[in-house]
């Protein structure tokens, strides 16, 4: 290989990613999600302080930052910023997400704020139960719309590999905790669960190398 | 599958953002080309080979060549 092209080809491959950077992302891995576990544990507690609104809250609030935090070396790798100027797939998800997640954040509190004061029967403790459901439902079409409007074919395989990659694990988890809690052996996990736990796993899948066919 | 893509695009003095305007693809997605990473399409892989005026079997090779009855000589037979 000539001299030009060996300088092009250490110019523009990926950036390398350091032991200290692995380290120091792994440590913040583990306590974001020590402190998920935590924060779910707590809400799973009938007794839990601050009561069951401030436990979802911080759910929901470690949910995302687990997903930024997964997500920060491929951004690193891909030389993109939190500022840098998003292609229209990305763009049109963030427009669905964030409002979406937002909304879910907004209903819950307010769900579980009237269910406590209130406590409400029939159709309305129905309707009040669902409220947070329909954001997180809008959020999820925002995921799986991606992968079809995404136009760049190794991103769009990227995209659905990590699909794959979290249902595949989000599968064991719950299968494998849902008969502990049978057996009696750990607390029940709450359904809900399922899809930030699926969140995380997407966000974890994302960063690992596609490798060849 | 293994590609002279990194190649080509070198003598054409080209960068791999070049490289992946003129296809329309992502810079990442010509790395994931050039490093053997992904396999492109073959709506892809023909669009790279008119971008260079050569036929797809010139810039890829599928590595099968060490089969026989593989090799376009003994399609016909």
């Amino acid at each position: 290989m000539q001299s030009a092209e060996l300088a092009i080809e250490n110019a523009e491959t990926s950036t390398s990613l350091g032991t200290g950077f692995w380290a120091g992302w792994a440590a913040g891995m583990a306590t974001a999600i020590g402190t998920f576990a935590g924060a779910i544990y707590l809400f799973t507690q009938s007794g839990s302080p601050g009561g069951p609104m401030v436990g979802g809250v911080i759910v929901v609030a470690f949910t995302l930052a687990l997903i930024a935090i997964a997500n920060i070396p491929n951004m690193v790798r891909r030389k993109r910023g939190f500022g840098e100027r998003m292609r229209a797939p990305y763009r049109r998800y963030a427009l669905r997400f964030l409002p979406a997640m937002f909304a879910y954040v907004l209903l819950l509190m307010a769900a579980v704020s009237y269910a406590n004061s209130a406590e409400p029967t029939g159709w309305v403790a129905w309707a009040v139960a669902i409220a947070p459901a329909i954001p997180l439902i809008f959020a999820i079409r925002a995921i799986f719309l991606l992968p079809r409007e995404e136009d760049d074919e190794y991103m769009r395989e990227r995209i659905n590999r990590s699909y794959v990659w979290a249902t595949g694990a989000t599968l064991m988890v719950c299968t494998t905790v849902g008969f502990l809690d049978m057996f009696g052996v750990v607390p029940h996990l709450e359904l809900w669960v399922i899809f930030p736990m699926w969140a995380i796993f997407m966000g974890v899948a994302r960063c690992l190398p596609l490798g060849s066919r | 599958m293994k590609n002279d893509l990194r190649v080509l695009r070198a003598q054409r003095g080209w960068s791999q953002g070049d490289l992946a305007d003129a296809l329309g693809v992502s810079r990442q997605s010509v790395n994931a080309l050039e490093t053997g990473k992904y396999d492109p399409s073959l709506p892809l892989a023909f669009r790279i080979a008119r971008l260079f005026g050569k036929r797809v079997d010139e810039i890829f090779d599928d590595e099968l060549g060490g089969s026989p009855n593989l090799r376009p000589d003994r399609a016909a037979e």
